[in-house]
């Protein structure tokens, strides 16, 4: 189903970690692709390998972890065939990424406009013209005196502002990607929606894709056009937004719905999963999730279920939901 | 209906000392002036952004943290009086399960060391020790085996199940629950929430729950009460702060905070701007006042008080029968 509005399609990506306990299979031989102008999210509870396939995908992958198979076709050429300089250009221009904690990813050294033009100077513009630019990146981000704030230090803002910074820094060299790995989990509500609208407006601006990483359903159903569940390193569901919130098809999408909590305890109990996710050094054979599922069947535990199908555009990895 | 807790006019001012002598003295108002009750058997919703006090009011309230002045009532009882033998067994009646259930076990203890402490501190018998954890492990629905553990070797869930058996051991009536599912997986939370629910029907308990998440918030309380830079400036049930917020801060929180449900996702949103100011040099007037759409010269001057403009519905703003929210 690959089409040209594709921008970037993932095949087959297997990532490992080699630990004293044994190979982990963190993620495995995961497919999906991400269109041009669309809002992705990647879902999935701690652990389901959602954040390791991002890293992937910018090829930062470090020791104990390795890319085992796959290929990550981004504009015509595999990322994962590329030299450690070519990828080197395409990390910050064509793909970057925003994570978590923006204190952590920012130098607690250098005033806010050192850090943004030092990414800026690389498309060979002068510093003081980068450091126009930064202001108005700042300007763009809507911080309030964006003169005064590009000489302050990340510790003389606010986890909103950092975050701010953070985003400016990503879009200041166009990306035709970016992965927002929990954008927005450090801050509180109303600061998380004026971050949420930024990336919305952004994305119209520069006409980039974004690959949303995240646990939380509430932001997904407000931004999201797309939608892959991942559990224990596979993906089970892919869909739009539409699809996996009112029909989703895989059991362990429909028990992660029902768990979410969209009514008062007036109306009843929330649904939850029974047992506990599997240890991924030696997976469960067949379907990943078949000891936790209330449907599972004989099958369940022999044949790994492919993705399918079930409605256009809506792929599912459940062998009892086949037409 | 009968009042569990009864809380009038409670302060919390910390100070810190600033300047190049540390001579000048700043008031940190954490809790200024909150007035709240607290029904027998409800849950009580707490819900505002970081920094506004309501872990504060929280631990005020069990005495973890000292207040500066104002009273506390439990069942009749004064509580921001009590010492010794007597704040021990109020302590008894009272308890609080923490945001971060890692944190709050000793690593050192096992999980069995750990549920034993409250009741050897409280004086239970020997005997009765053993049969004690063995009924709390088992209402948490974990099993037996997980008592010679240490904390390391439990998943978040079930050190959050631990978490909430030691703190119901001594069956309390009152229960504070700080952010008890932030740090966990949705499916996870659900059990949780699931568990808090049986455990209150079974122990009769009242709950005070505390976090930022509106939508946990709306599903597991009865009454909902909002904070803001140390004051409180809303309180109603669920269905009325949900259908009707007064207090403009409200409404903008429950118009940013997403909804799990993408066919709302058109809604007309009032996306707040500015951020909180600081509790260290709150605006005079309204604290609310430098962000809110409808302020008027009234706000900037004069701190509105929380009043009753409906049965059972207290706004703090002064504007609150004026303003025009549509929805």
């Amino acid at each position: 189903m690959k089409t040209d509005k594709d921008l970037v399609s993932i095949n087959d990506l297997s990532v490992s970690f080699n630990t004293s306990a044994g190979v982990v299979s963190a993620v495995d031989r995961v497919n999906f692709s991400i269109r041009k102008k669309e809002i992705f999210a990647l879902v999935g509870e701690s652990g389901c390998g959602k954040s390791t396939t991002a890293y992937a995908l910018m090829r930062l992958i470090s020791e104990p972890g390795e890319i085992t198979g796959g290929k990550i076709i981004f504009q015509g050429q595999d990322l994962l065939s590329l030299s450690r300089r070519e990828m080197f250009n395409i990390r910050g221009k064509k793909i970057s990424m925003i994570f978590q904690n923006p204190l952590d990813s920012l130098n607690p050294v250098y005033r806010i406009k050192s850090q943004l033009s030092e990414a800026i100077v690389l498309d060979k513009i002068s510093k003081k013209d980068a450091w126009k630019k930064a202001v108005e990146i700042i300007k763009e981000v809507r911080i309030p005196d964006p003169e005064e704030r590009a000489n302050s230090y990340p510790f003389e803002l606010s986890g909103g502002m950092r975050q701010r910074v953070m985003i400016g820094m990503m879009i200041s060299r166009n990306p035709q990607l970016l992965i927002a790995d929990e954008p927005t989990t450090a801050l509180d509500v109303t600061i998380q929606a004026q971050i949420l609208e930024i990336i919305k407006d952004l994305k119209e601006a520069i006409e980039t894709s974004i690959l949303l990483i995240t646990h939380d359903f509430g932001i997904v159903a407000e931004i999201a056009d797309r939608i892959a569940v991942m559990y224990a390193g596979k993906i089970v569901e892919i869909g739009e937004v539409f699809q996996i919130f009112e029909k989703p098809c895989h059991p362990y999408t429909q028990l992660l719905m029902g768990s979410l909590p969209r009514m008062n305890k007036k109306e009843g109990r929330l649904k939850t999963i029974f047992g506990n996710v599997p240890n991924l050094i030696n997976p469960p054979i067949g379907c990943r999730f078949h000891e936790r599922c209330p449907y599972s069947k004989k099958e369940c535990q022999e044949i790994e279920p492919k993705m399918e199908e079930v409605e256009k555009g809506h792929l599912c990895a459940c062998i009892l939901t086949r037409k | 209906m009968k009042k569990i807790i009864e809380i009038t006019n409670l302060k919390k001012y910390f100070s810190i000392k600033k300047g190049l002598f540390k001579k000048k003295i700043i008031h940190i108002k954490a809790l200024d002036n909150i007035s709240l009750d607290i029904n027998e058997g409800e849950t009580l919703g707490l819900v505002g952004e970081s920094g506004c006090g309501k872990t504060t009011l929280g631990r005020t309230i069990l005495r973890l943290i000292e207040p500066t002045s104002g009273s506390m009532f439990f069942k009749g009882s004064n509580t921001s009086k009590a010492s010794g033998e007597s704040l021990k067994e109020l302590r008894k009646k009272m308890s609080i399960v923490f945001q971060d259930p890692f944190s709050s076990l000793s690593p050192r203890l096992t999980i069995r060391t750990s549920l034993a402490r409250p009741l050897i501190i409280n004086g239970v018998k020997r005997k009765m020790i053993e049969s004690k954890i063995k009924e709390v492990i088992h209402k948490v629905n974990l099993g037996a085996e997980l008592l010679f553990r240490y904390p390391h070797q439990l998943s978040g869930g079930q050190q959050q199940r631990v978490s909430i058996a030691r703190a119901i051991i001594l069956k309390p009536k009152f229960l504070i629950l700080d952010e008890p599912t932030s740090s966990l997986d949705i499916s996870v939370q659900a059990q949780i929430l699931n568990l808090l629910l049986d455990l209150q029907e079974e122990y009769k308990m009242t709950y005070l729950f505390i976090s930022h998440d509106l939508n946990v918030v709306n599903y597991i309380s009865d009454r909902i009460s909002i904070m803001y830079l140390g004051k409180l400036i809303e309180l109603a049930s669920v269905d009325e702060i949900n259908t009707n917020p007064r207090h403009p801060y409200t409404l903008g929180l429950y118009s940013s905070s997403p909804i799990l449900s993408p066919k709302y996702r058109k809604r007309k949103k009032i996306v707040m701007s500015g951020e909180p100011g600081s509790i260290i040099d709150p605006p005079a007037g309204c604290r609310f006042y430098p962000r809110c759409p409808y302020a008027k010269d009234i706000c900037k001057t004069e701190l509105p008080q929380l009043r009753e403009i409906k049965e059972n519905h207290w706004v703090a703003c002064h504007r609150a029968e004026k303003i025009n929210i549509a929805k």
